[in-house]
């Protein structure tokens, strides 16, 4: 594993670059808290030991730039102090240091603490399994193709500028901004449940089907919540349950399953439905073309206050361009839908696995990943 | 004191905490040997920053200079030489001239006994690394420093 220190003296970077080595870490240095950030900033690295006093930028400031800073992947940050007492330590843990070292260090404590801080990281494997699952769901249904990448890339975009200032700053953190983007990808995780012959039906559903096509959300929620039931700790899996349970609500109450009315959708649903709006619109389905962005922008504002919540949908104007670069970063590569060629559909993987079967081990893949 | 501390005779305080470093080192010779060698040298730059600073009355860099001195100071068990270097520190903030002019002949008493000392563990370095630290000390940042020899 890849470990950067940052540290001004010399002969303490020496041996401290000597003992990681040791314990078999790849070790790259730096003199200030500045270089440390440019190089954090490349995702290189994700565990770092810094220096509290260097010059340019002090160990502290850096652990603040490092938590400010909306990343996908989390950067543990272990700080070196010659301070003792509660007070550098609460002022550390303010800053968002994850843990402390006393100079001169021990090289066994060091290895102690960086063992607590690989087992930290090795949650993010959890994400990654998250992800996984998530795009295992979506591989049944033909049309999506990287839309779960630029879903979570668009939610994130939304949710940081709301953290940044408006009436939600309150409810949105750094914390909520990374598990918006660990989650938003299972919104549609209850079509697992959805029968082939609906899932893939080209054209237009009847509205029997559609009726069943809107049981997803539900579907999704079930499967969520009956893992968050066996893990109540896992605070993703509840952001994850009420986003896939309420993507589908509008802002005036006319959306399903419950036709909940602004407020009382969860803030998460009300991201990722505009999210999600959005990405359908800019995409070529087979009963319609991919709009432009000034059609799908024109769509989204007149949904302003009916289907989307009206300061969500300001923020979107605000990031629209980012929206632009996200669709364009990620383009689909899947050949013609399926769909159309699927006019004859047996719904093997339906009769395969039965749907409460298929959510079942769903949920239980999702505590697995949890643990 | 222990039989591996090692005293100065100017005032029996202990200069050199062998077995600590030697700790701290896990117990790796070659560590220990590299680690001296370049305190050695960066030491020796640092002493040198010290006295133009206290020299020009510069108190921020010299609180700066010490702060970081100290801190290598401590890693390779100067004792004495971190005890020393905390009062400086100290009265570097305190822009108090007497004091740190007191603490600086001192030091370079401390220093001066120091090399001596660790010439015991490391003599085949003393004249070999002059000026390769600095060296080593650039290649050291902003890429993968390998410590093969270590
Ligand atoms: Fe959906």
């Amino acid at each position: 594993m890849r470990v950067l220190v940052a540290e001004d003296d010399y002969v303490s970077s020496l041996m401290l670059t000597c003992c990681l080595e040791e314990f078999g870490y790849e070790v790259t240095t730096v003199d200030n808290g500045l270089k440390a950030l440019e190089l954090i900033r490349t995702g290189e690295f994700q565990l770092v030991i810094s220096d509290w006093s260097m010059p340019k930028m002090t160990g502290v400031e850096l652990c603040r730039q490092i938590r400010k800073r909306p990343a996908s992947t989390y950067t543990y940050v272990i700080l070196l102090t010659s301070h003792q007492g509660t007070e550098s330590v609460v002022e550390g843990l303010e800053a968002g240091a994850d843990d402390f070292i006393v100079k001169p260090f021990q090289p066994d404590e060091l290895q102690v603490r960086l063992r607590a801080g690989e087992r930290v990281l090795s949650l993010e494997s959890r994400d990654v399994t998250i992800f996984a699952l998530a795009k295992l769901a979506e591989s049944r249904d033909p049309d999506t193709g990287a839309h779960l990448d630029r879903i979570r890339e668009y939610c994130r975009v939304l949710c940081e500028k709301l953290v940044e200032h408006g009436p939600y700053v309150d409810q949105i953190d750094g914390d909520y901004v990374r598990t918006v983007y660990l989650t938003s990808p299972l919104h549609d995780i209850g079509k697992v449940g959805i029968p082939d012959n609906i899932l893939l039906k080209p054209g237009k559903l009847t509205d029997e089907e559609f009726g069943t096509m809107k049981q997803h959300a539900k579907i999704g929620s079930d499967t969520l919540d009956a893992a968050l039931k066996a893990r109540p700790d896992a605070q993703y899996l509840r952001m994850a349950r009420d986003i896939a349970l309420s993507h589908h609500e509008k802002f005036d109450g006319s959306g399903y399953p419950f036709g909940l009315k602004g407020q009382d959708i969860p803030l998460c649903g009300r991201i990722t439905a505009l999210a999600d709006v959005y990405d359908a619109l800019r995409t070529k389905r087979v009963y319609k073309p991919a709009f432009s962005h000034e059609k799908a922008r024109e769509i989204i504002i007149e949904g302003s206050g009916t289907h989307f919540d009206p300061v969500i949908v300001d923020v979107f104007l605000q990031t629209e361009l980012k929206f632009v670069e996200i669709g364009q970063g990620f383009v689909d590569d899947v050949p013609q839908s399926r769909r159309e060629s699927n006019n004859n559909v047996t719904p093997v993987s339906h009769s395969i696995l039965s749907r409460f079967d298929r959510t079942l081990t769903f949920a239980e893949a999702l505590v697995t990943a949890s643990t | 004191m222990s039989h591996f501390q090692l005293s100065n005779p100017a005032d029996g305080n202990s200069a050199f905490d062998f077995m600590a470093l030697l700790g701290r080192c896990m117990g790796n010779f070659k560590i220990i040997e590299r680690v001296i060698a370049a305190f050695r040298d960066v030491g020796a730059n640092d002493l040198n920053q010290l006295q133009s600073a206290m020299e020009i009355e510069d108190y921020g860099a010299f609180v700066e200079i010490a702060h970081r001195f100290k801190g290598a100071a401590c890693n390779v068990s100067a004792i004495g030489l971190s005890s020393l270097l905390l009062q400086a520190e100290q009265s570097g903030r305190a822009r108090d001239r007497a004091e740190v002019q007191r603490i600086m002949a001192a030091l370079h008493l401390e220093w001066g006994y120091f090399k001596k000392v660790v010439n015991v563990f490391a003599p085949e370095l003393t004249n070999a690394t002059h000026g390769l630290v600095e060296q080593s000390r650039s290649n050291l940042s902003e890429k993968r420093h390998a410590c093969s020899s270590c």
